[in-house]
């Protein structure tokens, strides 16, 4: 629990850039408005999954 | 407007729930760094999604949005950290505590209520603004009727009923859960925001600062040209943006939070609420209208033709199932200790009823003024009126830490007299409240206007009748 607890603190905090760059992305032209919704979304279950693992925590 | 302030509860997730009936003891004050993230959590929440498209909507110029907003929010952080935070650090008491001490026990309930009504509509249209993102996979979408206490279609409405039983029930089941569930959400909801703003920059094309404003003002005009001549100038966002939050620092609610900081620096907190909610989560969310409007106009059109925010259809168009989520929680977030806390106001009337009657009680109220979607399309005349009716308490509680002794008349006079009612704050509050309701309801005055003057004259009538009723070597106070 506590390597899960360890793991889950980078996790989180990484899932957030699913939030911030694909639409810094799409804002450049680079990825399609679809692609950048898969991975918002994907940002959103990864950073509600794990943060709350170790928010509860502390 | 904020995440509304749950004072009590809030300051419970720091310390426990105590020194509700005393001062705070020095070894329980904190840090500024809680204060910082409180407040940088509080003031990204549903309101948002509601108030920033509803600036575009009424026509407000994009120079003068940003200067606006920043001046109106520096003066908010300003009269945080001097008015609110000295009392709050000279006395360390609850909002609740100090006004008993003034008002007395009796006086402190019809407050209480008054604020869980006033709570009951915000969170209604926090409960409008949830539905408005449930409704988007099912293709139904809010209409704002003419009529202020007209229903929107039916298939909405049913939705609102939906999610209103929904998060009153989550209510009532207790706080701890959702607020802990809200601390989650923050600092993902606000990059939300950030991410809502980049992406509708990128759907209207913009590469240039002049780009956004031909935009921008394009949007403008095609409200105009739906809605009719609307304008909000630089000075009314300024005097929004300062005001907006008034019953938490005009009105001193925010004594509740501060009784606890162990330095000055704590007062500056807000700011971040402030800069990340009410600046750019605001700007955020207004861009996702203009967006909107560049790239399909007829969609932001209701059935009368006139443009609406429908801040759920608004962040699907921008962010998709992420967009409905977002505005789920924020929503949720934000009607949910509402309503409990107007639940815990309503249950102080009767004292032997349980919290989970009060609380669905609350839920309900909310849930029926969700259903009324123009109740929250006028959500920035709504938190002016909030700040109007609730701000000239903390007039009451700034005279009578400055001016009661220095003027011969008893601080803390229903404590020093034994009250349990007194009739000077009563009068003091309602002689400005009143007139300013009504100027507001029936003729139109911009709410937040009328915050300040109100203020202002609770203050004078204060001293007046603090002087006739409660002078140190007088006896005409009742008990």
């Amino acid at each position: 629990m506590k390597t899960l607890l360890t793991i889950a603190k980078p996790v989180s905090w990484a899932s957030l850039l699913l939030i911030v760059v694909p639409p810094l992305l799409y804002l450049a032209g680079t990825i399609e408005s679809g692609i950048m919704n898969q991975l918002l979304l994907a940002g959103t279950f990864i950073w509600f999954i794990s943060a709350s693992l170790w928010m509860k925590s502390e | 407007m904020s995440n509304v302030h749950i004072e009590e509860e809030a300051v419970e997730e720091i310390v426990g729930g105590e020194y509700n009936r005393e001062p705070v003891p020095k070894r329980a004050w904190k840090g500024p760094k809680a204060f910082w993230g409180m407040y940088a959590g509080e003031h990204a929440a549903g309101t948002e999604f509601m108030i920033g498209p509803l600036f575009l909507a009424a026509g407000a110029s994009l120079k003068d949005l940003m200067f606006g907003l920043l001046l109106g929010n520096i003066l908010a952080v300003l009269t945080w950290r001097y008015l609110v935070l000295p009392i709050a650090m000279n006395r360390r008491l609850t909002l609740y505590y100090q006004l008993e001490k003034i008002a007395g026990g009796n006086m402190v309930k019809i407050y209480n209520v008054t604020n869980g009504i006033l709570f009951c509509f915000l969170a209604g249209a926090m409960i409008t603004v949830s539905a408005s993102a449930v409704g988007v996979p099912f293709d139904i979408r809010f209409e704002v009727p003419e009529a202020t206490f007209g229903l929107s279609g039916p298939a909405f409405t049913a939705i609102v009923a939906i999610v209103g039983l929904v998060i009153a029930a989550v209510a009532a089941g207790g706080y701890n859960m959702v607020a802990r569930f809200s601390n989650i959400s923050a600092p993902w909801m606000i990059l939300v925001f950030v991410a809502c703003g980049v992406v509708s920059l990128a759907q209207m094309d913009v590469d240039s600062y002049a780009r956004l404003h031909t935009v921008w003002n394009d949007g403008v005009a095609f409200v105009q040209l739906s809605n009719g001549d609307v304008e909000f100038g630089f000075w009314k966002i300024v005097i929004f943006a300062w005001l907006c939050n008034a019953a938490m620092h005009f009105g001193m609610a925010d004594l509740s939070i501060f009784r606890y900081t162990k330095s000055k620096s704590a007062g500056w907190a807000p700011a971040v609420g402030m800069f990340l909610g009410h600046y750019m989560a605001w700007i955020a969310a207004a861009l996702l209208l203009a967006a909107l409007i560049a790239t399909s106009p007829d969609a932001t059109l209701n059935a009368a033709g006139k443009v609406q925010a429908d801040p759920g259809f608004l962040a699907w168009n921008a962010l998709g199932w992420t967009g409905i989520i977002c505005v789920v929680i924020a929503g949720w977030t934000t009607a949910n200790p509402t309503i409990y806390r107007a639940g815990l106001a309503f249950q102080s009337l009767f004292p032997k009823s349980h919290r989970t009657t009060g609380v669905l009680l609350a839920g309900l109220v909310a849930t029926i003024a969700g259903a009324f979607p123009n109740l929250s399309a006028q959500l920035l005349n709504f938190v002016g009126t909030y700040g109007m009716i609730l701000g000239p308490m903390g007039a009451i509680i700034f005279v009578n830490h400055y001016f009661a002794k220095r003027l011969g008349f008893y601080e803390d006079a229903a404590e020093a007299t034994g009250s349990r009612f007194n009739l000077a704050v009563l009068l003091a509050w309602l002689v400005p409240a009143v007139p300013g309701l009504w100027l507001i309801l029936s003729k139109g005055v911009f709410a937040a206007y009328l915050v300040i003057p109100a203020w202002i004259a609770s203050a004078i009538l204060y001293v007046i009748l603090g002087k006739i009723m409660f002078s140190n070597n007088s006896q005409a106070w009742s008990k």
